[in-house]
C-alpha cells in the first residue's frame, strides 16, 4: 500500500475533481496495470458515493427565533450588569469620600488638642488598612478571582468600612482620653 | 443572492436585528449541518449552531468584504466545533441516544427503507466521528457543502496543498476504519472510471 501512496493522493484529488487532466491520465494508466490499486480505487469510489449521498441535516423549526432571542438576552445582560456595577461603585466611593472628609475634619480638630496621639492613630490606621486589604485579597483568591467591577466595588467597600471603624475608634479613644484628663467635662 | 446578503450584513452592522435574522435564516442550514457532522448529535449541534451565530453577531465589524461570506460563517462554526471537541476529552455521546432519525422521517417511506437509510446514515456519521477534528472539517466542507480546495483553505486558514493533504489523510482514515464487507465499501459494478 505504501508503494502506491502517490496514487491514493491522485485518487483523492480525482474524487474532488481537483486532479489535472495529466494526473487523471496518469492514474488511469496505473489502474489498468495494478490490480491492487484498482481494488483500492473501487473502495474509495464506493465510500465517496456514500458520503455524497449522506443528507444535509436541518435545524429545528424556530431556530432563527431562538438565536435572535439569545442575542437580545445577551445584549440586555451586560447592560444591566454594567449599570449595577457602576452605580454600586459610585455609591461606595462617594460614601468613602464623605467619610474620609469627616475623618480628616475630626482628626484636624482633635489633633490640634492631642498632637502626640495623632501620630499613634495614623500608624494604627495604616496597620488596620493593611490587615483588611490582606484579608480581602486572601478572600478573593479563595473565591477564584473576580472581575474588575467587583474588585473596584470591593475596594470601595473596604475604604468605607475602614473609615467607619477609624471614626468609631477615634471617637472611643478620644472620649477615653478626655475622661482621663477631664472626667467632669465628659459626663 | 450574495449582494442581498451583503446588504443584510451592512444593515446588521448598523444594528438592524431584522437584517441579521435574515442572515441567520440564509445560513442556518449549512451552519447546523456542519455542527451536526462535526459533533455527531442533534442537541449539541443546535447549541453550537446558535453559538456560531452569536459569535458572528459580535464579530460583524471584523468581517472583511473581500472574503466570501459563507466561508467566514463556516469558519466561525468549524473553529467553535473544534474547540468544543477538544473540551469533550473523550466524552463521546452515543448516536443511538439521539433522535436524528425522527427529523428525517417521511410518511412516504416504508419502515425497511427507513431502517436501511438510518443504518447507512449512522454508519457515515460514525466514520466521521472517528476522524480527528482537523481532518473532519475539510471532509465535511467537501462533501456536505461542496466547497473547492481553495474555499476550504479560506474557511480553515490553510494552504490549498494542506487541504489536499488533509482530505487525502481523512479518506485514508475512513477507508482504514471501513471493513471491506461493509455496505459503505461496496461499489456498484461499472463505476471504476476516473472522472
Amino acid at each position: 500500500m505504501t508503494m502506491h501512496a502517490e496514487y491514493t493522493m491522485l485518487m483523492s484529488a480525482a474524487l474532488d475533481d481537483e486532479a489535472t487532466p495529466a494526473e487523471q491520465q496518469h492514474l488511469r494508466d496505473h489502474l489498468r496495470t495494478c490490480a491492487e490499486c484498482a481494488g483500492v480505487w473501487e473502495r474509495w469510489q464506493a465510500v465517496d458515493r456514500r458520503l455524497d449521498a449522506a443528507p444535509l441535516m436541518l435545524p429545528s423549526l424556530g431556530f432563527a427565533d431562538t438565536v435572535m432571542a439569545r442575542i437580545a438576552a445577551q445584549a440586555r445582560k451586560p447592560q444591566r450588569a454594567r449599570w449595577l456595577n457602576s452605580r454600586l461603585v459610585v455609591v461606595l466611593l462617594a460614601a468613602g469620600l464623605v467619610l474620609a472628609l469627616a475623618l480628616t475634619g475630626l482628626l484636624l480638630y482633635w489633633g490640634a488638642q492631642n498632637p502626640a496621639q495623632v501620630t499613634n492613630l495614623f500608624f494604627a490606621a495604616l496597620r488596620g488598612v493593611g490587615t483588611a486589604t490582606w484579608i480581602f485579597l486572601g478572600f478573593l483568591r479563595l473565591m477564584g478571582g473576580v472581575g474588575a467591577p467587583a474588585l473596584a466595588a470591593g475596594v470601595g467597600l473596604l475604604a468605607t468600612l475602614t473609615c467607619v471603624f477609624s471614626i468609631l475608634w477615634l471617637w472611643v479613644v478620644g472620649r477615653g482620653h478626655a475622661m482621663m484628663t477631664d472626667p467632669v467635662a465628659v459626663s | 443572492m450574495e449582494d442581498q446578503e451583503f446588504l443584510w450584513l451592512e444593515q446588521a452592522r448598523r444594528g438592524d436585528q431584522a437584517a441579521f435574522s435574515r442572515l441567520v435564516g440564509a445560513y442556518q442550514g449549512p451552519v447546523y449541518n456542519l455542527c451536526y457532522r462535526m459533533l455527531g448529535n442533534a442537541p449539541e449541534a443546535e447549541d453550537a449552531a446558535q453559538e456560531t451565530f452569536l459569535r458572528m453577531y459580535t464579530k460583524l465589524h471584523t468581517y472583511q468584504p473581500e472574503r466570501k461570506l459563507s466561508s467566514w460563517v463556516l469558519s466561525i462554526a468549524s473553529h467553535y466545533c473544534i474547540d468544543r471537541l477538544r473540551r469533550r476529552r473523550g466524552q463521546w455521546l452515543s448516536l443511538d441516544e439521539e433522535p436524528v432519525a425522527a427529523t428525517l422521517a417521511s410518511p412516504n417511506r416504508g419502515p425497511e427503507d427507513l431502517a436501511l437509510r438510518s443504518e447507512s446514515r449512522d454508519e457515515v456519521q460514525r466514520l466521521v466521528d472517528m476522524l480527528q477534528p482537523a481532518y473532519r472539517v475539510p471532509l465535511i466542507l467537501r462533501y456536505w457543502h461542496d466547497l473547492s480546495y481553495a474555499e476550504i483553505a479560506e474557511a480553515m486558514g490553510l494552504t490549498v496543498q494542506a487541504v489536499k493533504s488533509r482530505l487525502h489523510r481523512a479518506r485514508l482514515q475512513v477507508i482504514e476504519k471501513t471493513p471491506a464487507s461493509s455496505a459503505l465499501a461496496m461499489a456498484p459494478a461499472g463505476v471504476l472510471g476516473v472522472r
